[in-house]
């Protein structure tokens, strides 16, 4: 069990980001996260990955706490050094106790690895990315805006990856701006909302979480586009 | 006119805006050596083909300048007359050449420079992709990032400086002053900040981490210096201690390019703080007067550069 107990995060003393997370998650599973821009659900992943010391709160896995060497982060913006091949890149990364194949990631991945990663589009970055978080092999993985830049094939294959990642006991946590990536893939979606998970739904109650983001939308545009185009 | 006379206030702006952020010891220093460089140019220019290659070369760097600049096709886009941009830059900083033609009394050399910056501001520049370059050698490896993508980058110049150094063994000082400006190309390896991923990937505590990045590049810069150190000293026995002050000097130097980096690591940012004393520094090759001041920078940055890490790396102490 992942539990995150009364988490407060902010960037300056007057202001919290995140105001007080409290949330129990099932290991072994896929954990969606959605809210609106500024939400705080980057910071959230944040200050799982220990980039940002919480004022207060904590964070438990399996009853103790939480380390970062028990987790891959995926970042929604994915960075190389300049003049470096994909081949490099991946090599910096332990392979996690497991025979990494990296001939075979790269074919079904279609990544041409022995290039610069200057000439890579933001799908193949992202999917470079994704294959060192997958090669270290952690037993949870964050991963912010997967799906940003991939094509419609390799955002099915990254479906049919996370689905094996939750077979084989990983615990994923992702992010996304397009609904139906996450509620083809998850088990569960925890909406937040001014830096407090406001609602958790079981995939069996997806439905009314769209419901809820339809009327959130519906309150705030109705009659301004058409007034505005 | 209206148009050159904003872009003009612009570009005197940002030169100000450069100029006060640099320390002003630096700022010192660097003003000596620009005064020394303009002096030798002055005394070059004293015939007419001093004059003419003085202003041959200055095109040439001008013109090597124009298919490097990174702002070129941005200029393009959001520019009416780009051209007139680019010539604008190159006749700025010809002027002090100008002026120098001209109080040698060959202006027309002078008026063929600023004719060459026009010339030169109108070619376009193709539209590049990174080339893979140079294939970095076996024994650096992978996790020496630094050096091989810098090998990648400059690895054709490092090795002509490198060839250089055995061609001018039985030379003195030859071989001791192109290992030099092979470390100076070094410098450029550290001047930028790995994205959190690379920086998190062997999950070291900050202080393990500098040690092994420390030992590992230390190592580095001995397997091609040794070689040709071992040689120069068997060819100039008198000269042994250059060949040792150069290796302890020269290690000295890749150290502070180290922890300079990780003094200023900010992720995924080109590092621009700390150049100036690394360049002092390296002049302290050449002049070992100057080596306390490399002792002092190295101790001064490390603690900073253990400092700027733990923030990252907290995580694994």
């Amino acid at each position: 069990m992942l539990t995150i107990e009364n988490l407060k995060v902010g960037y300056d003393k007057e202001k919290d980001v995140l105001k007080g997370i409290c949330l129990s998650m099932e290991t072994g599973k896929i954990h969606g996260l959605v809210g609106l821009n500024g939400a705080g659900k980057t910071t959230l992943l944040n200050a799982l990955y220990s980039f940002i010391r919480p004022q207060s709160g904590t964070i438990l896995y399996d009853g103790s706490l939480l380390k970062r060497k028990e987790i891959g982060y995926l970042e929604s913006e994915n960075y190389f050094y300049p003049y470096m091949t994909g081949n490099e890149y991946l090599n910096l990364f332990p392979s996690g106790g497991t025979n990494f194949d990296t001939e075979s990631w790269q074919k079904l991945l279609s990544l041409p690895l022995g290039e610069i990663t200057e000439n890579y589009s933001t799908g193949m970055r992202k999917k470079l990315a994704l294959l060192a978080v997958l090669k270290m092999n952690k037993p949870i993985l964050i991963l912010d805006e997967p799906y940003n830049g991939l094509d419609l094939e390799s955002a099915h294959l990254l479906t049919l990856i996370l689905s094996r990642l939750r077979e084989n006991g990983k615990t994923v946590f992702v992010t996304s701006h397009i609904y139906e990536t996450l509620t083809t893939v998850c088990d569960y979606i925890h909406y937040m909302k001014d830096g407090i998970i406001a609602s958790s739904y079981p995939k069996e109650r997806f439905g009314e979480l769209q419901e809820i983001l339809r009327t959130t939308v519906k309150q705030r545009a109705d009659g301004a586009i058409e007034q505005l185009l | 006119m209206y148009y050159n006379k904003a872009f003009l206030k612009f570009r005197f702006r940002q030169f100000g805006k450069i100029v006060r952020d640099i320390p002003v010891p630096y700022l010192v220093i660097l003003t000596g050596m620009a005064v020394f460089l303009l002096c030798g140019i002055y005394a070059f220019m004293d015939n007419l083909t001093g004059a003419a290659m003085t202003g041959g070369c200055f095109l040439l760097l001008i013109w090597l300048l124009h298919l490097r600049r990174n702002d070129f096709h941005f200029i393009q886009l959001v520019e009416e007359k780009p051209q007139q941009v680019f010539f604008m830059d190159y006749w700025l900083l010809s002027v002090p050449l100008f002026i120098l033609e001209i109080i040698r009394g060959y202006y027309w050399v002078g008026l063929g420079v600023w004719i060459g910056c026009w010339l030169i501001s109108l070619q376009e520049q193709p539209v590049r992709r990174v080339q893979k370059g140079f294939s970095p050698p076996r024994f650096i490896p992978e996790k020496a990032f630094e050096y091989r993508t810098g090998v990648r980058k400059y690895g054709w110049l490092m090795l002509v400086i490198y060839g250089s150094a055995y061609a001018g063994l039985p030379l003195p000082y030859v071989s001791l002053v192109s290992l030099w400006f092979l470390t100076c190309i070094m410098a450029e390896f550290f001047c930028y900040s790995e994205p959190t991923s690379i920086l998190c990937a062997q999950e070291l505590s900050a202080n393990r981490f500098l040690h092994r990045k420390l030992n590992l590049y230390i190592r580095l810069y001995f397997i091609p210096m040794m070689p040709v150190c071992l040689l120069y000293t068997l060819l100039h026995p008198a000269h042994w201690w250059l060949a040792v002050l150069f290796v302890l000097l020269g290690s000295l130097n890749i150290a502070l390019m180290v922890v300079s980096k990780y003094a200023a690591y900010l992720p995924n940012t080109r590092i621009t703080g700390g150049q100036i004393a690394i360049s002092i520094s390296l002049f302290g090759i050449l002049f070992p007067v100057l080596a306390p001041l490399t002792l002092l920078l190295l101790i001064k940055k490390y603690i900073t550069a253990r400092r700027n890490l733990i923030q990252y790396l907290y995580a694994y102490n």
